[in-house]
């Protein structure tokens, strides 16, 4: 089974090295990366939360979806937990498919998909004050 | 929501008029209450009912054919509503459904489920099976320790489930658990664990209505009916990516 949280860094080279499939003609990728700045706030890290077996079984019941609604053969997704660093990449979505249109639609879909839906929270560490209670919901990017 | 499930939560209090049905129940309900529970009523009214006072404006507005008329206090809610016919009692105890984990209902005499039998003339103090309680004689004659029992005898007649609260982001951060055990009546739905919360903290009351419910891992509708050993979750508003 296919783990999509993880603790350490994504490696995106991993999605890169698997073979293509001939069928497909197009590859989009998502990265999200972990910004400096949140509501006027230094950004010094974020942690995220997951609650694991849901989030896992979420994300999975997407992708199904995705690769169905745009019959698609390859989809990654990692997402990150724990602590992620200013400039880090937080979350990865890769997509492929015959056509371009298909790729860009199932990936802006994915990733929309994803951050309404998987109960992942980020809670952001700021400079000098530490964020929490009310200040760590951050509305999502 | 079925009706089944919401039966299993309902006593009935029977017996003649004037048998003490009103005043068992004045003494029942604050020592259900010490027991955290909370307590809804219903009255079975053959003869009408006359809550409402004549000329006042809800009144005015019921007597213009509103079909249901919400009055609402800072303190108390009242809704009246316009039936052809009685509301069938499931229906009545549905609408109480997210206000009380145990009701009791006064009157209904040849409707089957558990309750309490009035019979103050039979001489014999208490008796009880599974289902019923038998009480003969006047209930201010009843001693502390036989109201203990009578208390007893509900608790055991509205079944109970435990599920299990996982707690995430400013949830986990309020109460300073990932996990809390909870015992609820069978039956109950999503809506019991938020009233469970907001009785805990009341401030939670805004995060609440923008959370969704998880169970067993997967988003469900407030009104799901918990199953015993439900790993419940409220899924505050995400913000991965």
């Amino acid at each position: 089974m296919v783990e999509y949280l993880t603790r350490g860094p994504i490696d995106i080279e991993t999605w890169h090295r698997q073979a293509t499939d001939a069928r497909d003609g197009a590859s989009v990728e998502f990265l999200g990366i972990v910004r400096g700045e949140e509501e006027g706030h230094r950004v010094q890290y974020l942690d995220y939360e997951a609650y694991s077996p849901m989030a896992e079984r979420k994300i999975g019941a997407l992708v199904e979806e995705t690769k169905k609604k745009w019959s698609l053969h390859r989809v990654y997704v990692r997402h990150r937990i724990g602590r992620v660093g200013v400039g880090e990449v937080s979350v990865v979505i890769g997509i492929q498919a015959p056509h371009r249109k298909e790729a860009f639609d199932a990936c802006q879909f994915l990733i929309g998909a994803i951050k309404r839906d998987v109960p992942i929270w980020k809670k952001p560490y700021v400079d000098r004050t530490h964020v929490s209670e009310k200040g760590s919901l951050v509305q999502r990017a | 929501m079925s009706y089944n499930s919401e039966m299993n939560r309902v006593i009935f209090v029977s017996g003649s008029s004037n048998s003490g049905k009103t005043t068992l129940i004045e003494m029942l309900i604050p020592r259900l209450r010490r027991k955290g529970l909370r307590v809804g009523t219903i009255k079975h009214a053959h003869q009408g009912c006359e809550i409402d006072q004549p000329g006042k404006d809800s009144w005015r507005h019921a007597e213009a054919g509103a079909s249901a008329v919400t009055v609402v206090a800072p303190n108390q809610t009242a809704l009246l509503v316009q039936t052809e016919k009685e509301m069938a009692l499931g229906q009545a105890i549905q609408q109480m459904a997210h206000h009380a984990d145990l009701i009791l209902a006064e009157g209904y005499k040849g409707t089957q489920g558990s309750k309490i039998l009035l019979e103050p003339e039979a001489g014999k103090s208490i008796e009880m099976d599974d289902a019923v309680c038998r009480i003969g004689v006047q209930v201010d004659k009843l001693s502390s320790n036989e109201l203990d029992q009578i208390v007893a005898f509900l608790l055991k007649n509205i079944q109970f489930i435990t599920v299990q609260l996982v707690l995430f982001a400013q949830l986990k951060e309020l109460f300073g658990e990932e996990r809390l055990s909870m015992t609820l009546p069978k039956g109950s739905t999503g809506h019991a664990i938020i009233a469970w919360l907001l009785q805990k903290k009341s401030s939670l009351e805004r995060l609440l209505q923008v959370s969704r419910l998880a169970v067993n891992c997967e988003y469900v509708s407030w009104d799901h009916v918990l199953q015993h050993g439900d790993e419940v979750a409220l899924i505050l508003p995400v913000s991965g990516g």
